[in-house]
């Protein structure tokens, strides 16, 4: 005698005609999904694109790069030199070259004007590191045995002329400018800004200021597969030539991977923040279904005399609850991506179509109609064909 | 068709019971044209329900076809109800949002049939009741008398075994309501459709061939025929 269920293609135009008859808090019940829907796509749609960003950022340095800070007094940096260096770049075969780093605090003047910018000494593989471009005239060698220099973009502005040429002078020592640079690449690894840079030579730089020690270093390998492996090699050398120093190593390839793990993090917290606004709005449905339920007793208690089954009743009910939600969840993913592309636009970061944000925000608002649609299409089914026709 | 045996309906609070329907003993048989009469409160709406499957008896026992229906689950109560049983209520009870074709179609929207038949059958008996022009048009818009029109043609559209009225008239005017006597005179001849009439209106009354006077939820006609 039991039948399945009734026809689904009336019960889809009837959700949508009692929709359509109540407008108002119709549009009410879709405004909070889709306040809520929009903020879960928003959150995790700019949390993957800002991680995108970052990680797009590092790799660009080349994740076959490490970094080794060194740690401690200049009395015990100072046995790192630049010879050391080069025995431990020969002994290793994983890596390519390596570039050092060392610092002088001088102030530097420009026809007995004072430029505000650093001092920095390295080699010429520094310029392939540093993915640095040229301007104009060339960069420093290792075979510069006079007092050369190459400026940073900023340091080039302050003079407001051509420095090829010219001699900037920083403690008691000249350097004649052989090139200037175009701006850097943002670089980690590098802790000066380039671009307000005065780049020596090493070896001239520490032959004029020979307590300079070396304060960074930063390794190319030949594949980013060795990363452990050299660095602990590197740890065991360095500790070698000069046991009280401490040193700290760093890697694209795990900034990378701290990056993605935080953001990771960052990104639940956000879809957690967007699911309570998705929440509320799924209270809001449930509100209204159960304020329909009550304005429509009499409605169920004339289809349980047609002959509408308890699970019919509930059907009708939630079937209304998925369509709201459904509603609000496609304008939610619309705007959410719309907003996440703006702010994406603003913020420089790359502009993509992703689809986890989308399939995740427009999935939750369904959750979130069947779970809230379904206590007040339950209570309508629980009514009894008597009580709900004697309502007027 | 239908026999009742010692069938009682007794409601209960907390603070008391009632008992509106005491040891009613009726037989129904196809064809039949019954009028239920009684003052307010004598029971007669729920011996209505009762007979259309809407309410439980407390006890006694109804048989439908030879069968006893005290066993049933809801779901097959329910399927009775959309299969055999008519019903036309006294304030017409049609579903304002929707068209009047879906009004009358509304029986079967839960028989799983194709939504195109589902809208031939609603006009073929809108058409019977002389209402097809009005098929697209909302319930509110109507007159009660074609309102009440409606609700026949949705009480027959499922070619019920039995049609449940209860007060029909009672909304409408007199010759309103004396045009849709005539109309439920007209299927009990043509179709042999069983009615059950509830009414308090003795000229009302007067159309059916059986009539049964309940007083404080009891029978006091004997069997219900005239004597």
């Amino acid at each position: 005698m039991s039948r399945t269920t009734g026809n689904t293609l009336l019960f889809l135009q009837q959700s949508k005609i009692n929709i359509l008859a109540r407008k108002m808090r119709s549009f009410l019940a879709v405004l909070g999904v889709w306040i809520g829907s929009a903020s879960v796509v928003a959150l995790l749609y700019c949390s993957q694109l800002a991680t995108m960003s970052v990680v797009s950022k590092l790799s660009e340095l080349g994740t076959n790069l490490i970094s080794v800070s060194l740690l401690g007094s200049s009395k015990f940096t100072k046995d790192i030199t630049v010879s050391s260096l080069n025995n431990i770049s020969k002994k290793y075969t994983h890596i390519k070259t390596y570039s050092p780093l060392a610092f002088s605090y001088d102030n530097v003047y420009f026809n007995g004007k004072r430029i505000n910018a650093n001092v920095i000494s390295s080699n010429e593989e520094f310029y392939n590191i540093s993915k640095l471009e040229l301007q104009a005239g060339r960069f420093i060698s290792d075979f510069d045995q006079d007092e050369f220099c190459v400026v940073g973009v900023k340091v080039q502005a302050q003079t407001g002329v051509d420095l090829i040429g010219s001699q900037l002078k920083y403690g008691k020592h000249f350097c004649t400018v052989i090139g200037s640079l175009h701006p850097a690449k943002n670089n980690f690894f590098i802790p000066v800004d380039i671009d307000n840079s005065v780049i020596l030579p090493i070896k001239v730089f520490q032959k004029r200021n020979i307590n300079s020690a070396l304060r960074d270093l930063v390794f190319s390998l030949t594949s980013s597969d060795h990363i452990a492996e050299v660095e602990g090699d590197l740890k065991t050398s360095l500790a070698l030539i000069s046991p009280k120093t401490r040193t700290y190593f760093r890697n694209p390839k795990e900034l990378i991977e701290k990056v993605v793990e935080q953001k990771q993090q960052l990104t639940i917290l956000l879809g957690i923040i967007g699911c309570i606004s998705l929440l509320v709005g799924g209270i809001g449905i449930m509100n209204i279904m159960l304020v329909s339920v009550v304005e429509r007793r009499r409605e169920i208690g004339i289809r349980l005399a047609v002959g509408a089954h308890v699970a019919d009743i509930r059907k009708m009910f939630l079937i209304e609850a998925i369509l709201l939600s459904l509603c609000g969840g496609i304008l939610g993913v619309l705007s959410g991506v719309v907003l996440s592309l703006i702010i994406a636009a603003f913020a420089g970061w790359p502009i993509q179509l992703l689809l986890t944000p989308i399939i995740l925000g427009f999935g939750v608002s369904i959750v979130v109609g069947v779970f809230f649609g379904y206590w007040p299409a339950h209570t309508a089914s629980c009514l009894t064909p008597v009580e709900s026709l004697r309502v007027e | 068709m239908i026999k009742l045996d010692n069938l009682s309906k007794e409601y209960s609070s907390l603070s008391r019971s009632t008992k509106v329907l005491h040891d009613i003993n009726l037989e129904i048989c196809r064809g039949e044209f019954i009028a239920i009469l009684g003052a307010s409160g004598s029971g007669k709406s729920t011996l209505m329900n009762i007979i259309g499957l809407l309410d439980n008896p407390t006890s006694g026992s109804y048989l439908l076809h030879g069968k006893n229906v005290d066993n049933y689950a809801q779901d097959d109560l329910a399927d009775i109800r959309n299969s055999k049983i008519g019903f036309v209520f006294q304030n017409f009870a049609l579903l304002n949002q929707y068209p009047v074709w879906y009004n009358v179609a509304l029986p079967l929207h839960y028989r799983n049939q194709d939504l195109k038949e589902i809208k031939r059958q609603a006009c073929s008996y809108l058409d019977k009741v002389g209402l097809l022009d009005l098929a697209d048009a909302y319930p509110n818009t109507l007159s009660g008398g074609q309102q009440q029109r409606v609700a026949c043609a949705r009480a027959l559209v499922v070619e019920p075994d039995i049609v449940l009225a209860d007060e029909p008239t009672g909304a409408l005017d007199s010759e309103t309501g004396k045009k849709l006597m005539e109309f439920f005179e007209y299927l009990n001849s043509t179709y042999n459709t069983t009615i059950l009439l509830i009414t308090h209106d003795a000229s009302v009354a007067a159309c059916a061939g059986r009539k049964i006077i309940l007083n404080d939820g009891r029978i006091v006609n004997g069997c219900g025929y005239d004597e």
